[in-house]
């Protein structure tokens, strides 16, 4: 018996979009399950977590400032997945982003007006975030180190030091020994939007998205990332500067997701706190590979996830169950997608000759 | 004394997707205690049957008869419980593993707790009785690359293996180390082992060989006993060619140089030695082809050109400035075109759609965006548009994914690209390979088009035809050098024979 994998070339969009569809189901089933195994009724559960985050007004406005930082993340996220180039350090990015964003709005200028203000502050986490993954591109593009190895590395050393001043030198002396900082200032804060909570990130993450998509499929620069991301050699064969395109790519990846942690720090957090972050840069991966990295498709997954996030929190608080559930649902749902992208990718086919096939295209070595 | 068959392959015939006639009605006998050479060009058909003798293919027709018995091997595993095993190019060892954890890797019977010391003793015992003298305790990532190959016969011996498959053996190794194995060889045939030895080099097949069989096109052309037969009579039955295209080519107008390489040394991927000083000149409106058997340079020789591969000494030349420092895209501006082997994976960006490949190497050119760098989208069309119509190349519409059209058409639009910048100098390597007749005479027009239009055209090809047909000169590259020149006349086909096989003939002084 053999089993022989062939890559398909006719990936439609409708099978496309039918694999994101039946992965989020197959994980919505898989954690039924679980549900059950707990003596919890599973279509209550989803009642009350969906109709928590999407069908009552402060539902949705939690929803959607918890899909804020998603959101840029993602954006940041998927220019590096263009490129096949693997940043899961989109929480370190965030972390820092907001160390830089406290830097600035507490202890340098927290006299400052608005007007200047709040600009240094989203430049100051756009350029920790850019210095981030910059050190992963030069890394990775000049002495090959894993950019996988080394995100993932740096998201400790910038959880870690964001603890380590919340716990030590940034302490606010005022705050009962909890270990967050003092709080930004009034002109610190962004402005907010229809009188809700939702705070004007919400404008930078939908400006971003047009900006990338733009960026990707209509620049120069976006078209070498594709080339690169598409086949390494032909890059190098046009003679494109693969180098310099890895660790721009990284930059500008992490740079965003920085810019997204001062994004938080401003809009919602006003202080640096231990654990501010319910792993917003991890969630991350999942709405850039759900939207299939298209800016537009991951405004509405990051809409989507961030009410698992929410409607979680609201599970956790009426039926009693463990807001972990909804992280094993989202881990779920990519995995369920990633196998389901396996299967749309390559057409897996059994036979019971052994014969050794031959594909198309590959040298049988005559 | 020695003629008992061991292996007889009767009428073996293999056919590949595509019309890919890899083995037609091959007859191969195999003595008890003989090195048997396989000889012949790249694409022969010679791996296609010692993949089909090792279980890796089937036979579509024919049969094999090992040890006078019929067998039916439908995996390497069958293979290797007759007796029949093989030692590839590219070795299949665990780094990590010692060597005797490496040979008894996969033996059913050594069970969940191996002896190693006993296993140790045995390969130690075998390792003296044929002269392959090695540290069982040594993990393999230690070992140079002709140790591991000592591993990889070992594994057979262990396995007591009767009938050795030998793909290339020597490419691999220095010189010391081929007389090694040589010595090895020679220690198991005198042991009753039988070889199959499949080589490009012709010394080694007079040297240590008993028999030879050539292989060309798929097809035995001749048995011959070693000691019976001469080197100039086997590389005329290895190369002997047959006429598919009757192309006229005009008169050559041979003008300035437009590529010069001084003495150019690089290094393969694998840090050795590719390219031991070449030096060569082309002028304009001439075709110069390399031939030579695949392996021996002609890949690293067109990166070092196109810039994808540094040397490590020499210079290059582009119409007379030096451009050796150039990077790839400073090289395509100063009028350097590329067609190169590796269509699907280099030639193009396969996920990308017709109009982006047709612009790889100028989207950033003012022609096809606006303040530059954002891309005009119409431009772009228009050109695709007009590349498709003046190539002929056959697609449903210019946003098509590139990789789902047909090699052919693929090719076209490689040509397209290439050609439409209006280059000084075209490298063009293995241009037909694996298209069907019909393109192959698209591919040849083409090019002596433009030679005729005054380009330089390098043509790097491993089928003789091609070389034949296109050329004005002909070099022979063999192990990194350039082992001479001659005349594309159909009276040097047999010195060319020997020169691919490493022979230089006394008459062998550049002369051309």
């Amino acid at each position: 018996m053999q089993i022989n994998i062939e890559k398909k070339t006719d990936k439609t969009f409708y099978s496309q979009v039918l694999v994101i569809i039946i992965s989020i189901l197959s994980a919505l089933f898989f954690i039924a399950i679980l549900l059950l195994l707990l003596g919890h009724n599973p279509i209550e559960v989803y009642k009350e977590l969906f109709s928590s985050a999407f069908l009552t007004g402060w539902g949705i406005v939690d929803t959607t400032i918890k899909s804020i930082p998603l959101l840029l993340i993602a954006l940041g996220l998927s220019i590096a997945f263009k490129m096949e180039l693997w940043n899961i350090g989109g929480e370190g990015q965030f972390y820092l982003g907001a160390i830089a964003a406290t830097w600035i709005a507490v202890f340098l200028f927290p006299e400052l007006n608005s007007w200047l203000l709040i600009p240094l502050i989203l430049i100051s986490g756009f350029i920790a975030g850019a210095i981030l993954g910059a050190i992963v591109g030069v890394l990775k593009a000049y002495l090959g180190v894993n950019e996988i190895v080394s995100t993932l590395m740096f998201n400790y050393i910038a959880i870690y030091l964001s603890d380590f001043l919340v716990y030590g030198h940034w302490r606010d002396p005022e705050g009962y020994n909890f270990p967050m900082t003092k709080a930004f200032s009034e002109q610190a804060r962004l402005p907010k939007l229809f009188n809700t909570n939702i705070h004007f990130g919400l404008i930078f993450g939908l400006i971003l998205a047009l900006l990338v998509y733009y960026y990707i499929n209509k620049t120069t620069n976006g078209f070498e990332m594709k080339i690169i991301g598409d086949s390494e050699r032909t890059a190098r064969y046009a003679g494109i500067n693969v180098k310099k395109n890895i660790v721009l790519a990284l930059l500008i990846s992490g740079a965003i997701a920085g810019f997204a942690g001062a994004v938080q720090m401003a809009g919602v957090q006003y202080q640096l706190q231990h654990g501010f972050s319910p792993g917003y840069g991890y969630t991350a991966i999942i709405v850039a590979w759900l939207g299939k990295l298209n800016p537009l498709a991951i405004i509405l997954v990051s809409f989507i996830m961030g009410g698992l996030l929410v409607g979680g929190e609201q599970i956790q608080l009426f039926l009693h169950i463990p807001l972990s559930i909804v992280n094993v649902l989202q881990a779920s749902i990519l995995f369920f997608l990633l196998a389901g992208e396996v299967l749309n990718n390559y057409k897996i086919s059994i036979s019971f000759n052994s014969e050794l096939k031959v594909k198309d295209g590959d040298n049988p070595g005559i | 004394m020695k003629k008992e068959l061991i292996l007889e392959m009767k009428n073996i015939k293999k056919n590949f997707p595509g019309g890919v006639i890899a083995n037609d009605k091959v007859d191969l006998k195999i003595k008890k205690g003989e090195i048997h050479a396989l000889l012949g060009e790249n694409g022969a058909g010679k791996s296609t049957l010692m993949n089909i003798l090792y279980g890796l293919y089937q036979q579509d027709e024919g049969e094999i008869i090992f040890n006078h018995k019929k067998v039916d091997i439908s995996s390497p595993n069958d293979a290797i419980e007759l007796g029949i095993g093989m030692v590839h190019q590219h070795f299949t060892l665990v780094p990590s593993f010692s060597v005797a954890e490496n040979i008894i890797l996969g033996l059913k019977d050594e069970g969940l707790k191996p002896d190693m010391r006993a296993i140790n003793k045995k390969i130690e015992v075998l390792g003296n009785k044929y002269g392959l003298k090695i540290d069982p305790e040594a993990k393999v990532w230690q070992l140079s690359v002709g140790e591991k190959q000592r591993v990889e016969i070992l594994k057979l011996l262990y396995r007591e293996t009767e009938l050795l498959i030998m793909d290339e053996p020597t490419a691999v190794l220095t010189p010391q180390e081929s007389d090694f194995l040589f010595k090895t060889l020679k220690k198991m045939v005198n042991e009753g082992k039988s070889i199959i030895f499949i080589t490009h080099k012709m010394e080694e097949v007079m040297n240590i060989t008993d028999r030879v069989s050539v292989l060309k096109k798929g097809k035995v052309v001749g048995n011959y006993t070693t000691s019976n037969t001469n080197s100039n009579e086997l590389a005329n039955a290895m190369v002997g060619r047959t006429i598919i295209f009757d192309i006229k080519k005009d008169k050559i107008k041979k003008g300035t140089t437009v590529l010069k390489l001084e003495k150019i040394k690089a290094l393969n991927d694998k840090k050795l030695s590719a390219l031991k000083g070449i030096s060569l000149e082309l002028a304009e409106g001439e075709i110069l082809g390399i031939a030579g058997v695949a392996g021996n340079g002609q890949r690293e020789l067109a990166e070092v050109i196109s810039g994808m591969r540094a040397p490590y000494s020499g210079r290059i030349f582009l119409k007379n400035k030096e451009i050796t420092d150039y990077s790839t895209r400073k090289r395509i501006r100063e009028g350097l075109s590329f067609i190169p082997e590796d269509r699907l994976d280099m030639g193009i960006s396969p996920g990308m759609c017709v109009k982006n490949n047709l612009i790889l190497k100028d989207y950033f050119n003012d022609i096809f965006c606006n303040y530059g760098f954002i891309l005009a989208e119409d431009k772009i069309c228009g050109f695709a548009e007009e590349m498709v119509k003046k190539y002929n190349i056959l697609t449903p519409d210019i946003d098509t994914r590139s990789s789902l059209l047909s090699g052919g058409n693929i090719q076209k639009l490689i040509l397209a690209r290439e050609l439409s910048s209006n280059p000084d100098f075209i490298l063009a390597v293995h241009p037909t390979r694996g298209l069907d007749i019909g393109a192959i005479e698209f591919v040849y027009d083409i090019l002596l088009k433009e030679r005729n239009k005054g380009k330089g055209i390098l043509l790097i090809a491993g089928d003789m035809d091609e070389i034949f047909t296109l050329s004005d000169r002909i070099a022979v590259l063999y192990e990194g050098e350039i082992l001479g020149y001659r005349p594309a006349d159909e009276s040097y086909l047999e010195d060319i024979g020997l020169l691919m096989a490493g022979v230089r003939g006394e008459e062998n002084a550049n002369k051309y």
